[in-house]
């Protein structure tokens, strides 16, 4: 073996890693070769110097502030409005729309006769997000907030432009394959909270629909795009 | 060192977090943040940017538990929670990463141990490394951990992570042979 052979398992030796027959062949050979015992040397010293390094103390009441983080997110969390959402646009696709009151809400591309769109329509997906620091709906005011946004899907399936809609699990999900975006985690970071696919004729339809959602009202923002035919 | 027979183990704990036991990260937090901060502000050289990290490692694995899988082991795991927080960081701020001067004016010491020279001087090296290299030295000498365990934090395999170690580290003798000869 060379010496730079030797002295590349200096680290190993060092951290106690070599096996001890290993660690044996390198203190003989360090014994008889001054160039390695110098390179030794020298790695000990810098290696024992990083070892004395002062360890950066964590601040006080990080526990606290851990905690209280952590309430805050149940708070958030907790079954509000898109929970209810949910509930109103799983009636919705399955037909159990009977008795579902739609008031004060007027589609901004009139009646489906007038306006509807055939099933070879383009469809596009508009992503709604959510902020993470967005306040949770006040219990009084969730039956309004049900109420608004299932006029407003219960208005594009009658107008035959609701493909499919779901709400998304409230949780930040997981991405593969990739550092996540810069802004996921961060306090007020825009979440995809639930999607709807729809028809319409061009992306100047569809942001006039995105448009209509009471989403806007909320705090919340829609991304869209459209699907690529197949 | 723990006693295994009087207190669960972190895997243990981690299993209970997921199964909706919010005392369990709590401990968790308890034995790791140390560590965890140190990790960061050693990576990051910025002492408010790790008191956050560390915060935001300890959200990201009370959000992302149930990506815990049963038979990982949950220190580098987190350590690998923390670097990703860490990168994001990074990217985020990269034109606020604090100075070499910054960061040491800003690490305070006992008022009665005065830093030798030798300590200032490998701070600074230390300090002028690439993360890159910085974070396979900080893990391997101030957190101990095998090659095993940064291979799966760092994401290659254990030899690369051998391999890294030693460049690093090579890096750093430069590094403090040249702050020799300029002083």
């Amino acid at each position: 073996m060379r010496c730079e052979d030797y002295q590349a398992r200096l680290l190993e030796h060092l951290a106690g890693e070599l096996d001890p027959e290993a660690a044996n062949e390198l203190v003989s050979h360090m014994a008889s070769c001054p160039a390695c015992r110098e390179a030794r040397d020298r790695t000990t010293r810098l290696w024992q110097a990083l070892g004395t390094l002062p360890v950066p103390q964590s601040p006080a009441g990080a526990r606290a502030r851990f905690d209280e983080a952590r309430e805050r997110q149940a708070r958030r969390r907790s079954p509000g409005a898109w929970l209810r959402m949910a509930a109103t646009l799983s009636a919705l696709l399955l037909g159990g729309v009977a008795g579902f009151a739609v008031r004060g809400w007027v589609s901004p591309l009139g009646t489906p006769s007038a306006t509807g769109s055939s099933p070879d329509s383009p469809q596009f997906l508009l992503l709604l997000l959510e902020s993470t620091a967005a306040p949770s709906v006040e219990p009084e005011r969730q039956a309004a907030l049900v109420r608004e946004y299932g006029a407003w899907a219960e208005q594009l399936r009658a107008d035959g432009r609701l493909v499919s809609a779901e709400k998304l699990a409230d949780d930040d999900g997981l991405r593969l394959g990739a550092e996540g975006p810069a802004a996921r985690g961060s306090p007020d970071a825009l979440m995809p909270a639930g999607y709807f696919v729809i028809r319409a004729r061009d992306y100047a339809e569809a942001t006039e629909l995105a448009r209509s959602s009471p989403h806007f009202r909320y705090g919340g923002a829609i991304d869209i795009r459209a699907i690529e035919p197949t | 060192m723990r006693n295994p027979l009087e207190s669960p183990s972190d895997e243990r704990l981690m299993h209970a977090a997921i199964q909706g036991d919010s005392g369990a990260l709590g401990v968790l937090f308890e034995r790791h943040h140390a560590d965890v901060y140190a990790y960061c502000a050693r990576i990051l050289m910025d002492r408010d940017a790790a008191a956050d990290l560390l915060q935001e490692t300890f959200m990201r694995v009370h959000r992302y538990r149930h990506g815990f899988s049963g038979d990982s082991r949950f220190r580098p795991w987190l350590f690998r929670v923390a670097r990703n927080a860490c990168r994001d960081h990074l990217s985020r701020a990269s034109k606020r990463t604090s100075t070499e001067a910054e960061w040491l004016r800003d690490r305070p010491l006992p008022a009665s141990e005065a830093p030798s020279d030798v300590i200032v001087a490998l701070e600074q090296a230390l300090a002028r490394l690439p993360a890159d290299d910085r974070e396979l030295l900080v893990l391997k000498r101030l957190h101990e951990l095998s090659y095993a365990e940064i291979a799966t934090i760092v994401g290659c395999s254990e030899g690369a992570a051998r391999v890294r170690m030693h460049r690093a580290f090579a890096r750093l003798q430069q590094a403090c042979l040249e702050k020799e000869r300029v002083t």
